[in-house]
């Protein structure tokens, strides 16, 4: 084959390429060819020596179709999801908002049980008061009243110690939880929690 | 040799033989083929990528009435050629370690 012969199977070869990037392939095995008839080859020497066009081209063309498309993800379940959105946004909506409303219920419950806590607490300082206030005039009303004080009293440190303990539980939770999702949403950058 | 390793050797070989002075493919090919294989299809994708990485800068000069392609060596790729000799230090390391030890089993065992 001659050197001619052998660029113009090389060039044809390497059609799929562009303009630019088929011109730099022939200029490369041009030059390597010349510079070894240069250094003492025939042209047949030269030639043969080297890879057939049709394996050279198929190199090349490896190479080019290898760093022009790095993994596209599959495009069947993309469509898929898109496909899908009107039935599962509404569907992600919906759940998200039942969660959501229980969440706030369990607020409320947690709330109405401070308010529990604090209406029991306020009525034992009032029986307290009125205990003060009858001990001279009418002293067993002063006395039921300061019983009445101190049952609402037990009562109210009684709640104290679980609705602060739910309290704290339920706040670091609600972070927690929070910190999760924004990590899951933006990346994973730290899972310590 | 391992193809992988292999791969990222002749890359560090066809950067190095370009340390002296500016080089170009049949030259390139010549320096590196007594350390390792390297055919002409093989160095092609190499130039290409060394290039795309800056590793090497690309100009055309005139020989003999035709334009050759040289390569000349960026202080990038001198920069990968010195992270490379570093990282082989410590294997070498090792590899003399083991090889010591080796030795030292077959001497053991002939007594």
């Amino acid at each position: 084959m001659t050197k001619e012969q052998f660029l113009n199977e090389l060039g044809k070869a390497l059609s799929p390429l562009s303009h630019t990037e088929r011109e730099k392939s022939l200029a490369y095995y041009s030059e390597l060819i010349d510079d070894r008839m240069e250094n003492g080859m025939t042209e047949e020497q030269a030639v043969s020596g080297l890879e057939t066009p049709s394996e050279i081209a198929a190199g090349i063309l490896d190479d080019a179709t290898e760093s022009a498309s790095p993994q596209p993800k599959k495009p069947v379940s993309l469509a898929l999801l898109i496909l899908g959105a009107p039935l599962w946004i509404p569907l992600l909506i919906a759940a998200a908002s039942v969660l959501f409303s229980l969440y706030i219920t369990y607020w409320s419950l947690i709330i109405s049980f401070v308010a529990v806590g604090i209406s029991f607490a306020l009525t034992s300082v009032a029986c307290l008061l009125s205990f003060a206030v009858m001990l001279t005039e009418n002293t067993p009303h002063a006395i039921t009243a300061l019983g009445v004080s101190l049952f609402f009293g037990g009562i109210s440190v009684l709640l104290y110690f679980p609705i602060k303990s739910a309290i704290v539980f339920s706040a670091s939770f609600t972070k927690r939880s929070c910190l999760y999702l924004i990590g899951k949403l933006t990346g994973k950058d730290d899972c310590k929690l | 040799m391992d193809i992988q390793l292999k791969r990222g050797f002749i890359e560090i070989c066809v950067l190095s033989s370009m340390l002296g002075e500016d080089s170009y493919g049949y030259k390139l090919i010549r320096d590196v083929s007594p350390y390792i294989e390297i055919s002409e299809s093989t160095l092609y994708p190499i130039l290409k990528r060394l290039e795309s990485a800056g590793y090497v800068s690309v100009y055309s000069a005139e020989h003999n009435g035709r334009l050759r392609k040289y390569y000349s060596i960026s202080n990038s790729g001198r920069g990968k050629i010195a992270d490379f000799l570093s990282e082989w230090e410590s294997i070498m390391k090792v590899y003399n370690y083991i090889r010591e030890e080796y030795n030292n089993d077959k001497r053991t065992v002939s007594e």
